[in-house]
């Protein structure tokens, strides 16, 4: 089940007592969990079973009673009630937009795919990107989260006391109609709108042909007759899932190389406006280079994420919560009166990177081709093999150049050490 | 003189409010309804909301059974009310569905002098461990702690201790033991996990401010309890809850043992006069003898491994049904003891990789200066390594 998180709460409707403490039961769902969208038309009252081991200790379940469903529970329902719509394909030199509901939630979401990546992406959940990984592999999103919040929250941050005006993740965004039949082409650029306290707020997710990266804008605009001067700071949150593995794989890599490895255990705790705690580890020092970098160390997956360096307060990496998590904060921004906001943040599976001086090269193979990527605040040749390209601009500070087979060794123009391609 | 006037409790106890609908928390203007409804019914008490939690703020009791009878009243009343608006009231540690904890405070008094109150909180260190082990009851669903809450702290909301000296201390607000003189006549307890039934919170209650009592009228003097003994026998409560083994005088103790032999004893003669009904503390030794506590009973409702959504709602259902916790204690096998888990073991478990030495500081209870030597030595017997970082901060990777 690609990019689902929620979980179905049911009320069971008939109990059949198997052996020992083992019982089959007829359920109907009432509602979901754990899910900034509520449950879909479709499945309220949709009936389902489970069998379950209740404690001998705990009440005999009963025709009436509430029982939440747990993940695999979950998705065996949702895939049994409605099965999920396959990933289309593109061929090469395509991009291929579809819009349909792929996890079986009962909502449609974005799907954005070329031959190196595929990205889904939920309007009804804010926007979020729920599911990137490169072809072939598994890829280390689990979901991105827009938060829009205004300065009043930030100030109330340490102890949640005030709540914000408005959340980006919770608004329901729309897509054009034009873009939801299957669409091929060389780049896609699909935006998504909703009003949001009063403002056009417009997510804008792109993709371009046989380049690896989903770059995903924020546009805040504050028009109309009553529009009136708004504060705002969105946060981008990014939450991992390393499949098969644990949050202690992951290493969160500064545009200086630094690794930052964290403890379990936090040492700063945060009361958030959601009423979750978070407890952040602490800031990455992402200067001006506007990238960060984060390497599961267990299969070598690397995420490699761009942001517009200007535009970022601080960056924040959690291993701490259930999810592992990275938070980049823009700056409190004053949007007067028919002015607008702007945002925008990339991001890039890859094989392997070397980071150094706030500057990365890196790569990602697809089918033998080799998509070489290079970030950092501004522009470098990327050198392959001795021969220097100039690679062309896909993200705040993310460049790209292909080439059709294995290279030796990859580094930038300026001195950067190369990178030896494994 | 005595040092305690006249002995009286009250305890903020914090409840869970969940939904009968999802099985989560029922979200705060419903909680704000259920609050506002219960001030009615219950115009003797303060009824509030802390943090999406319901918490009934008895305020002073005098006796035993005015404490009891207000206990159980405005948890029933409460339910009563949260039914009405399809919710029930959870009483454990620990929502894991939203990382939220829940203490069940308790305030012992009264106190008219800062030197009493003072010197009975130090007193009441070295049993502080005993009463989180008995209190414990919000297992961690991976299975390593019997109180996730106090793993953490309660998200600093209960910090380790340290004694205070009558001089130059002062205190704090969110300690084990607060000293609350003279804003409150009292020392509030805020180590105990929130408990699923009135008779196992009016069971910790009585014993802690038997304790309290206790400790004050037959010691005399300024006490100063070992801080490192009172810190690894913290951490081992919190693992294992009342199957931990402590260290008391340098001697291995159960907490079994501690608490039957020692505690309950001393809180006896701290409740005389207090109209404890005859054979106090009966449910307090069945827990000592068994080693069991109310995070067993979670524990056997909700195994190891379960899926935190699941196991809310699951949670849910069992309060919904009233099932009582009580029934099960009393009817539970007993469990064996647990080894002592000395303090470098504990420190061994909160390094991976280059873990910074403030992380360590703060995921243990123990006094800084005493982790430095205990990581000193476990590097010389090459357990760990110790480095540098770049800006000289002390970062250690276990081998």
């Amino acid at each position: 089940m690609k990019g689902l998180i929620m979980r179905l709460t049911t009320k069971i409707t008939g109990v059949k007592k198997l052996e020992n403490s083992e019982y089959e039961l007829e359920l109907q769902i009432v509602d979901s969990v754990n899910d900034s969208a509520s449950l879909h038309s479709s499945l309220k009252k949709a009936e389902t079973t489970t069998r379950r081991i209740f404690s001998e200790f705990a009440p005999k379940p009963r025709v009436g009673e509430i029982i939440v469903l747990d993940f695999a529970e979950t998705s065996r329902t949702l895939e049994k009630l409605q099965p999920s719509v396959e990933f289309p394909v593109a061929e090469h030199g395509e991009v291929v937009s579809l819009v349909a509901d792929f996890n079986s939630d009962g909502y449609n979401e974005l799907f954005l795919g070329n031959r190196c990546v595929d990205a889904v992406i939920s309007p009804i959940r804010g926007g979020t990107i729920r599911y990137l990984a490169a072809l072939g592999r598994e890829g280390l999103v689990d979901e991105t989260v827009i938060h829009g919040i205004n300065v009043k929250a930030w100030s109330g941050f340490g102890f949640g006391a005030s709540k914000p005006g408005f959340d980006i993740a919770k608004a329901k965004f729309v897509l054009s109609k034009s873009d939801t039949a299957e669409k091929h082409s060389n780049a896609f650029v699909i935006p998504m709108t909703a009003k949001v306290n009063g403002l056009k707020t417009t997510i804008s997710s792109s993709m371009k042909n046989e380049c690896p990266v989903l770059s995903s804008s924020l546009r805040i605009e504050n028009n109309g007759k009553k529009a009136k001067q708004k504060k705002l700071a969105p946060t981008f949150q990014l939450r991992f899932r390393p499949v098969g593995g644990t949050n202690s794989a992951l290493v969160c890599v500064d545009p200086n190389g630094k690794p930052h490895r964290f403890n379990r255990y936090p040492h700063l705790a945060v009361w958030e406006w959601e009423h979750r705690w978070h407890h952040y580890t602490g800031d990455i020092p992402a200067g001006e280079s506007g990238f960060i970098a984060v390497h599961r160390e267990d299969t070598g997956e690397i995420l490699l994420i761009s942001f517009m360096p200007g535009k970022v307060n601080r960056v924040w990496f959690d291993k701490e919560s259930q999810l592992a998590e990275l938070k980049i904060f823009s700056k409190p921004n004053v949007l007067g009166k028919d002015k607008k906001f702007e945002f925008e943040i990339a991001l890039c599976p890859l094989d392997g990177m070397k980071i150094e001086n706030g500057y990365l090269i890196g790569y990602l193979e697809s089918e033998g081709v080799y998509q070489i990527i290079s970030a950092g605040p501004r522009a470098r040749n990327i050198v392959i093999d001795g021969q220097e390209i100039s690679p062309e601009k896909v993200g705040p500070t993310l460049f790209h150049t292909r080439i059709e087979h294995k290279p030796t060794q990859i580094a930038l123009t300026g001195g950067f050490p190369p990178l030896t391609v494994e | 003189m005595k040092k305690i006037n006249r002995t009286t409790i009250g305890i903020d106890w914090e409840l869970q409010v969940n939904s009968l609908k999802t099985g989560m928390s029922v979200g705060n203007q419903k909680i704000e309804a259920i609050i506002s409804l219960s001030k009615e019914r219950l115009p003797d008490m303060e009824i509030g909301e802390d943090m999406d939690l319901i918490e009934i703020r008895l305020g002073m009791t005098r006796s035993y059974s005015e404490f009891e009878e207000k206990t159980h009243r405005a948890f029933r009343v409460c339910n009563e009310v949260a039914a009405l608006k399809n919710a029930v009231m959870v009483g454990i540690g620990y929502r894991e569905a939203d990382s939220n904890p829940a203490g069940g405070h308790i305030h012992a008094g009264s106190f008219e002098s800062y030197r009493n109150a003072l010197e009975t909180h130090n007193r009441l260190i070295p049993f502080v461990p005993a009463l989180i082990a008995l209190a414990s009851s919000c297992p961690s669903l991976d299975g390593r702690f019997k109180s996730i809450r106090m793993m953490h702290s309660a998200h600093n909301c209960s910090n380790p201790l340290s004694a205070i000296c009558p001089d130059t201390g002062r205190h704090l607000w969110g300690t084990d033991v607060c000293l609350k003189y003279p804003e409150k006549p009292t020392l509030e307890l805020r180590a105990a996990d929130s408990q699923p039934s009135p008779e196992l919170m009016c069971e910790i209650g009585a014993l802690y401010l038997g304790l309290a009592v206790g400790l004050a009228e037959r010691t005399k003097g300024l006490f100063e309890p070992d801080v490192f003994e009172y810190s690894s026998n913290r951490m081992n409560a919190v693992q294992n809850g009342m199957t931990a083994s402590f260290i008391i005088e340098g001697k291995e103790i159960s907490a079994s043992k501690f608490v039957l032999e020692y505690a309950i004893p001393i809180a006896i003669e701290g409740l005389r006069g207090f109209g404890v009904p005859h054979g106090p503390f009966e449910l307090a030794s069945i827990m000592a003898e068994k080693r069991i506590s109310a995070s067993d009973w979670v524990s056997a409702i909700v195994p190891t491994g379960t899926d935190k959504f699941r196991a809310t709602g699951e949670l849910t259902r069992v309060f919904k049904a009233g099932v009582d916790p009580v029934k099960w204690i009393k009817s539970a096998q007993q469990q064996r003891t647990v080894e002592f888990v000395s303090p470098d073991g504990h420190v061994l478990d909160a390094v991976d990789v280059e873990t910074p030495v403030a992380h360590v500081f703060a995921a243990l209870p123990y006094p800084r200066a005493y982790i430095e030597k205990l990581l000193e030595d476990l590097a010389r017997e090459k357990k760990v390594l110790l480095l540098r970082g770049e800006h000289n901060e002390l970062m250690i990777s276990r081998l």
